[in-house]
């Protein structure tokens, strides 16, 4: 030290004693501590950025899942539409064939009692006419009976001799 | 000898009777009558005579209208 210039009477002892303190303990402490926990660090910062990663990967899996539900959604509901509108279009051909048919078989009753009725209207008319016509003679014939005059009979009785002698003639 | 039948309805007069056969006689010959009522007549006669019917009877006539009516 005195071939180097210096006092060593005049140099802190304690200031040295502390600064070594203070690099040795940086020593040991950067020895002992700083690297298990830096590398403790590391790994925490890495597992961190795994799960990150990993949490991304689900959430773009769920989204990707999520529009494929929705497109899944959309189709099927589309498709129960189609097949709503479809089931309701037959429903409507058949309602309206039902209808068709019914009235074609209403008019087909309806003809019948038509032509029933007409039938049962002209067999009344025709028994009517009959019966007007039988009591018309049945009335003639007692009004007849007591009308006839010698004068009548007397006519026949030329009209026949006439037409006899008209058969002679022709013959 | 010329025949001829005539049934009267009983509404028919000797008078009526009498003009028949005297027509029949003048114009035919007839010479022969036989007389004969029937009820059923209604009026008039009906003559057989030279193997013909003559139906002139109410009857007949009134049957044949109901007929023609009957048609129509």
């Amino acid at each position: 030290m005195e071939s180097l210039g210096l006092d060593l009477s005049k140099v802190p002892i304690d200031l040295v004693l502390n600064l070594l303190n203070i690099v040795l303990l940086f020593l040991i402490v950067r020895t002992l501590a700083y690297k298990p926990i830096r590398k403790f660090m590391d790994a925490r910062t890495e597992r961190v950025n795994a799960e990150a990663r990993a949490a991304e990967e689900k959430a773009a899996e769920a989204e990707k899942l999520k529009a494929e539900y929705t497109g899944l959604l959309e189709n099927s509901e589309a498709m129960c539409q189609q097949q709503a509108d479809e089931a309701r279009k037959a429903a409507r051909a058949e309602a309206d064939q039902i209808v068709s048919e019914a009235h074609a078989q209403a008019d087909v009753i309806l003809e019948k009692a038509r032509a029933q009725a007409k039938k049962e209207h002209d067999e009344t008319l025709g028994t009517m006419r009959q019966d007007v016509v039988d009591l018309a003679f049945d009335i003639s014939e007692k009004l007849l009976e007591h009308s006839i005059t010698d004068a009548d009979t007397k006519k026949l009785a030329d009209r026949l001799i006439d037409s006899c002698a008209g058969d002679e003639e022709s013959a | 000898m010329k025949q001829a039948k005539i049934i009267c309805a009983p509404n028919v007069s000797d008078d009526a009777y009498a003009y028949l056969c005297a027509r029949l006689e003048e114009r035919f010959g007839v010479e022969s009558f036989e007389p004969e009522t029937d009820d059923g007549l209604l009026g008039c006669f009906v003559v057989l005579f030279d193997g013909k019917i003559y139906d002139m009877s109410l009857r007949t006539q009134l049957r044949a209208m109901r007929a023609d009516c009957e048609k129509e």
